[in-house]
């Protein structure tokens, strides 16, 4: 054994002592640069050598408690309670937690809804009791934005802040445009469905801004730049955080009316069909495509249910017609599908080009 | 939409060599090490473990960024990864070079008032 090969062997030994997973990111670079580095030395004379060596053992421990030192930093960061809800990826646990936010706020939603129904409209008993709910169902949804948030933004956890931005989204519209708003002047000779087209858009538009809001807040708060950058490595995460949005777009396509609860059970299982593919499919094209017949199969359940509803019980009652009312979730449904191509511009961002980052921080 | 540049201010001596060797473009960690010896006048010298504290410092930075070399082999010996500069990268070497700038400027100033 030559000494070249000696002394390598020797700091292939020291290597051992760097945390596994930094050994197996850069142990062999950094083996082949103390090689090159030995070899040029040794041209140079022994005393090249002893000078390389000394260097090597005096910066060896600083580097190697440092490393420990940023492994932990990162553990602490997304480790303890927080890691119990990083589930592995396309697993059963990530499903039900996805499934949970599809089925949980509807059934909320739904619960509350049959309560006041059973009690009757607004009695000061059933008023408390949507207070409770609301209380218990805000609160849950603050609970999982900090365990997301926490868990540093996993997969399952996007569909529920679409949902919360559909509901910061709800909140804006009525302050920016008030229940006598009657719609933009200028359409006013437009067709029916031009308005109602616009109408819905404008109620809806404001989860796309919340999203790209989301995006900015991502890239300039360091922070938040590894969720970013999985936004831009993963283009279709952005469009799972709307199709979050769908469930509460479904619910409010059936204000007013009662009996719609298979409906929206329905609608909501079929987007939660559509989490579970999303989650189990590698090629991100495919999952893009899955996003969107979740969408519009559901989309096409809620506008079928309202005809029906809508046939049998309110045909001749009521201003509108069964069509126009099918044909404004069609509409909800058109607008959603928009915003998720729309999530289509992180492509048109620079991409990170084959970095194989070793820290993720937070996120 | 990254962070400003001047936040990151001021560099220690072997970061500001680092992210100059970068400047040309991307070099594997050995060419680095050599070509900060030589930037610097061999006033930093740095070891192989030194330079990759650096190095993983300023990718969690997104100051540089970690290639491939895409299949081509970069020659026996060499590492098969290299690093480049980011654009953030590079605004941050430009910020620190306009920095300096101003130091140097202010101190030939004062120096001149002292002589005079």
């Amino acid at each position: 054994m030559d000494k070249l090969q000696f002394l390598g062997n020797c700091y292939g030994l020291f290597l051992n002592l760097y945390p596994k997973t930094y050994r197996d990111e850069y142990g062999e670079e950094l083996q082949m640069v103390f090689n090159l580095t030995l070899d040029e030395a040794m041209k140079m004379g022994r005393v090249y050598i002893a000078s390389v060596l000394l260097q090597e053992l005096i910066g060896l421990p600083g580097a190697i408690i440092h490393e420990y030192l940023r492994e932990r930093r990162k553990r602490k960061m997304t480790r303890k309670f927080a890691s119990r809800f990083d589930f592995p990826q396309g697993s059963r646990t990530e499903f039900l937690a996805v499934m949970a936010s599809f089925v949980i706020p509807v059934a909320v939603i739904l619960f509350v809804r049959a309560l006041i129904y059973f009690f009757g409209v607004v009695p000061a008993n059933a008023l408390w009791l949507n207070i409770i709910f609301a209380i218990f169902f805000f609160g849950s949804l603050l609970g999982m934005l900090g365990v997301g948030l926490a868990a540093g933004v996993p997969r399952w956890f996007l569909p529920y802040l679409g949902f919360m931005l559909s509901i910061i989204n709800l909140f804006t519209h009525t302050l920016v445009f008030p229940p006598s708003w009657s719609g933009f002047s200028f359409l006013q000779q437009a067709s029916r469905f031009i308005r109602g087209f616009v109408r819905q858009g404008t109620v809806w538009i404001g989860v796309i801004v919340l999203a790209i809001l989301l995006v900015l807040i991502a890239a300039l708060i360091p922070k938040f730049r590894p969720f970013y950058r999985r936004l831009k490595d993963d283009w279709t995460l952005l469009a799972f955080v709307i199709y979050g949005a769908v469930p509460l777009a479904i619910i409010l396509t059936f204000d007013d009316y009662q009996g719609e609860q298979p409906y929206v059970l329905t609608a909501n299982l079929i987007l939660t069909i559509g989490g579970w593919f999303y989650l189990r499919t590698q090629l991100p094209w495919k999952r893009y495509l899955i996003l969107f017949i979740g969408l519009a199969l559901s989309m096409a359940v809620a506008a079928l249910g309202k005809a029906i509803i809508y046939k049998y019980y309110w045909e001749g009652v009521r201003h509108f017609t069964w069509q126009s009312e099918m044909m404004s979730t069609v509409t909800l449904g058109v607008w959603m599908a928009l915003f998720m191509l729309t999530t289509l511009v992180l492509i048109l961002l620079p991409q990170a080009k084959n970095h194989s980052q070793i820290s993720d921080g937070m996120m | 939409m990254s962070p400003d540049p001047v936040s990151y201010l001021p560099l220690t001596e072997p970061t500001f060599y680092i992210l100059l060797s970068l400047a040309p473009g991307r070099k594997h960690g050995y060419a680095i090490m050599k070509d900060v010896r030589g930037l610097s006048r061999e006033r930093v010298n740095l070891s192989t473990s030194t330079l990759y504290t650096a190095v993983g410092r300023l990718l969690d930075q997104e100051l540089i960024e970690r290639l491939d070399d895409g299949g081509q082999d970069p020659g026996p010996g060499l590492p098969r990864k290299s690093y480049a500069l980011t654009d953030l990268g590079r605004r941050v070497l430009e910020a620190e070079m306009v920095r300096l700038q101003g130091m140097v400027k202010e101190a030939r100033l004062r120096l001149r008032e002292d002589g005079a």
